[in-house]
């Protein structure tokens, strides 16, 4: 397990260094995909509701700390939540319809990036729709592209 | 009883951890104004400031080469400036003695280089190279020579946290340098802000220069912000909008200056 531990915080660790090194690059109109989300769902459907909620919970807290967050605890909250919520789908890729299996994976993206938006956004008193066509929707597929790519390189580590 | 207690906490643990941590990630949420947790956030930034090394490496090596070509150039029409600069500057000094001004403010400026410009996909923040080391305060302007671009939030020993001017939680007082109205900048993209409830009477017109007001205790009176750009009349309304173009391209920042309090 401590082996297991330490591999995630490597990942994170170069994800995060990624995130910082190509994240510019990669970013449309204020939309860049989230590695890290697509780990703690990764953590989530492989460990479970009770790990991949504290993996969402330090990854997210770190994101805040060191991704110079000027909106402290938002990332820990949604990341926490995504972890518990993917954690449902623990050892059910073979068990539900894949479709299903994905369409719930991608739900749970949504309610983060609808989380994350609402409350970072508030002050702006943005409509639910501009926030949702602007915002949410667009940071959905791009992150969603990648899972899927993710998903398909690692098929076989994530089964 | 005890028992029960530990049973029920065994058969809902999952919940009960999800509460205890979103109550955790709301308290930070709700304490972010608070200087302890910006003390924190700016300790643990200095600590692993290793992270950002990779992306300043590759991003010095990508801009290295238009760098030079574009400093070449500019430090000619610099040299170039200076002279005119210096007559100027000579020029307003006799003015102002004779009309018996003072200099009532001297302020005092720390340049510091970018360490990277955030890792998250919505924050508008910069991290800088330096922090307590170099006497960087919470809570101080930050520039560059060609105007205001944001304010350190938190200051660790080593690296500093700027909020920017256009990250959509920011404002600041701002006046209009011809018509002398003041009022409250507020981001609308990466490089416009908006000027809300201005008279309709108040004469503003486009290319206006717009300054910091001196209201705040953080940003200097009469810095530069930007100009005007568009002007919104707002049908049924005795107010109309301003909007503004900064005069930083926030995206190309590599070094700024911190204005010591």
């Amino acid at each position: 397990m401590a082996r297991k531990i330490l591999l995630y915080i490597g990942i994170a660790l170069v994800l995060l260094t990624i995130q910082g090194l190509i994240g510019p690059w990669m970013t449309i109109q204020k939309i860049r995909p989230d590695f890290l989300l697509i780990l703690v769902l990764y953590i989530g459907q492989k460990e479970g509701k009770i790990f991949g909620q504290l993996a969402g919970f330090i990854i997210g807290l770190t994101m805040d700390l060191i991704g110079m967050s000027t909106f402290l605890g938002l990332s820990a909250f949604v990341m926490t939540l995504s972890g518990f919520l993917a954690g449902f789908f623990k050892n059910q890729r073979n068990k539900i319809n894949i479709f299903s299996y994905y369409f719930s994976i991608l739900l749970i993206c949504l309610i983060h990036f609808f989380i994350l938006y609402s409350i970072y956004y508030h002050s702006l008193g943005l409509s639910i729709q501009y926030r949702m066509v602007r915002y949410v929707v667009p940071s959905l597929i791009y992150t969603g592209i990648f899972y899927f790519l993710i998903e398909f390189v690692f098929s076989k580590q994530i089964e | 009883m005890f028992t029960r207690i530990y049973n029920f906490i065994l058969d809902y643990i999952e919940y009960i951890l999800l509460v205890v941590l979103l109550g955790i990630a709301s308290f930070f949420i709700l304490s972010n104004e608070n200087p302890d947790v910006r003390s924190l956030q700016a300790e643990i930034s200095s600590v692993i400031r290793f992270i950002h090394y990779p992306a300043k490496w590759l991003n010095t090596l990508s801009g290295l080469v238009d760098e030079n070509i574009q400093l070449t150039q500019e430090n000619i029409q610099l040299k170039l400036l200076n002279v005119n600069f210096k007559e100027t500057f000579l020029e307003n000094r006799r003015l102002n003695k004779m009309l018996g001004f003072m200099d009532s403010v001297s302020i005092e400026i720390i340049p510091v280089k970018v360490l990277n410009k955030g890792v998250t996909p919505i924050y508008n923040s910069l991290l800088l190279d330096g922090g307590q080391n170099i006497g960087i305060l919470p809570y101080c302007a930050v520039i560059t020579n060609q105007g205001v671009i944001g304010k350190t939030i938190s200051v660790g020993p080593k690296t500093t946290v700027v909020h920017l001017l256009n990250d959509v939680n920011f404002r600041m007082g701002i006046r209009l340098q011809n018509s002398r109205h003041s009022g409250i900048l507020e981001p609308m993209t990466d490089r416009a802000g908006l000027i809300k409830e201005i008279p309709k009477t108040t004469p503003v017109s486009v290319g206006e220069e717009v300054i910091t007001s001196g209201y705040s205790d953080i940003f200097p009176k009469g810095f530069p912000v930007g100009k005007v750009v568009e002007i919104q009349e707002i049908k049924n309304s005795i107010y109309k909008n301003a909007v503004i173009k900064f005069n930083v391209n926030i995206n190309t920042v590599e070094e700024v200056f911190v204005i010591k309090k």
